[in-house]
């Protein structure tokens, strides 16, 4: 009785004195792979935060470059179109305080009128190159088969756009950043492309537009376009880019099944209300 | 009746602990199901406590080995589930500037430290509890430099915080 008794005894301390060591190696351990496994979380989260602000910056530099340029041919066509009809129209109605005689006269008049009427029409065109009245008037819709009229009309290309689902109008703000994304789509596809027709359409699902453009020409995977987005060319993808994270958008370039076709699609929460100053 | 006094006290120090540490996690835990279950076992463990010294005073020879088993399982449960819960949402850029972090800490050294002495205290001899009991003291010992250390800490970050802004007196004076 003595014995099992002391049996029990002894084997009651060797669990103590190894469970509460155990115990404590078991403790240490956690705390000590907490911590570094804490310091991990944070560098790694940090290197995500700075990779997001390197990205940033990019498409900050992307946007207020090409506003450097847009402004740069907005001063130029001022500068090189507007300026000299202007001056040239001053010099015909200075001309009339010279010269007295009535003819003459009149048609100096007649030709101000027109190189008036020519520099209103100039105007006009830098105008609607800053915000499309139709776009501003009736809609992305016919904004954008204006668009696509006007490179079918050229005859370098075959261009057809459909809407299937746009019967209730986006914010203003957004059409037109959806609107300059297409613009910029396609100019890229104009530029270099070499295909022989775009078709566009526009579909509704859930709470998302998407609009697929296709075209037969060269184009970009999702590969090339994250590639180019990086590097420091690709300006106008990036603008692209920057434009589209506005309205939490995404954009994915794809080749079709076929390996005919090269993709691109533009998916945009539609009741994001987002409002862009 | 010292006898008595001692398994009234011991009792009554367990609900305190596990009250304490249990609050300590119902306000430091985000996750607001698992506050609601801290709660609720808390309130559980305090009539389960007073239940178990009214109907089993007899039985009572030392310690209440049940209940003390039951808490340091279960605050060691919450102490694990807090360094994760910090792990996944991060409080400070490293763990150890916190306060929360030390006093987790001493709750998970003595809680882990005195667990065996405290199941096994019934099947010691009073010798070896006697021999064995500084275990106890010396992971309070731990605990209590652990708490100090986290106390001295929330001080210092208090400090840097009213030294980045400083206390605004003018609004004071404006609005007593």
């Amino acid at each position: 009785m003595y014995f099992l008794q002391a049996n029990i005894n002894n084997s009651a301390t060797t669990v103590l004195l190894f469970g509460t060591v155990g115990m404590l190696v078991l403790t240490i351990g956690l705390i000590v792979f907490i911590v570094f496994h804490q310091r991990k979380v944070i560098r790694y989260q940090l290197q995500l935060q700075r990779m997001e602000q390197d990205q940033q910056k990019v498409l900050l530099n992307a946007s207020i470059r090409l506003q450097e340029e847009e402004r740069q041919r907005i001063a130029a066509d001022l500068h090189d179109d507007a300026g000299p009809l202007l001056a040239t129209a001053r010099l015909y109605l200075n001309e009339n305080l010279v010269n007295l005689d009535k003819t003459t006269q009149l048609q100096s008049i007649y030709n101000a009128k027109q190189i008036i009427d020519d520099t209103i029409q100039l105007i006009r065109n830098i105008s609607h190159s800053l915000m499309p009245p139709t776009l501003k008037n009736f809609g992305l819709e016919s904004a954008v088969n204006d668009l696509f009229q006007k490179i079918s009309s050229s005859g370098s290309m075959n261009a057809s756009c459909r809407f299937h689902d746009y019967r209730d109008r986006m914010h203003p703000e957004q059409e037109l950043i959806i609107f300059r994304v297409i613009q910029e789509l396609v100019n890229n596809i104009l530029k270099h492309s070499n295909a022989s027709f775009i078709h566009l359409t526009q579909n509704l699902s859930g709470e998302k537009l998407y609009i697929r453009m296709h075209h037969d020409g060269r184009g970009l995977t999702q590969n090339d376009f994250e590639k180019l987005n990086k590097s420091a060319s690709g300006l106008g993808l990036k603008n692209i880019q920057s434009r589209l994270k506005l309205l939490h958008g995404r954009i994915f370039f794809e080749k079709d099944l076929s390996q005919t076709y090269f993709k691109v699609t533009i998916e945009v929460p539609k009741e994001d209300g987002v409002h862009v100053k | 009746m010292t006898a008595n006094i001692n398994i009234i006290l011991g009792s009554l120090f367990t609900i305190i602990e596990f009250c304490s540490f249990g609050f300590f996690f119902y306000f430091n835990l985000k996750n607001n199901l698992l506050k609601k279950l801290i709660f609720f076992t808390i309130i559980a463990f305090v009539i389960f406590c007073l239940t178990n010294l009214f109907l089993q005073f007899s039985a009572y020879e030392a310690l209440d080995t049940i209940p003390v088993t039951f808490q340091a399982l279960f605050i060691m449960t919450l102490c694990v589930i807090y360094f994760f819960e910090q792990i996944r949402n991060p409080k400070a850029l490293f763990i150890y500037s916190t306060s929360e972090f030390w006093i987790v800490t001493g709750i998970l050294v003595y809680l882990a430290g005195t667990f065996f002495i405290f199941i096994y205290s019934a099947n010691l001899t009073q010798a070896q509890l006697d021999t064995y009991w500084s275990i106890n003291y010396v992971f309070n010992t731990i605990k209590n430099i652990l708490f100090g250390l986290g106390i001295y800490i929330h001080g210092r970050n208090q400090r840097k915080a009213v030294e980045k802004n400083p206390f605004d007196y003018y609004s004071v004076l404006e609005n007593p």
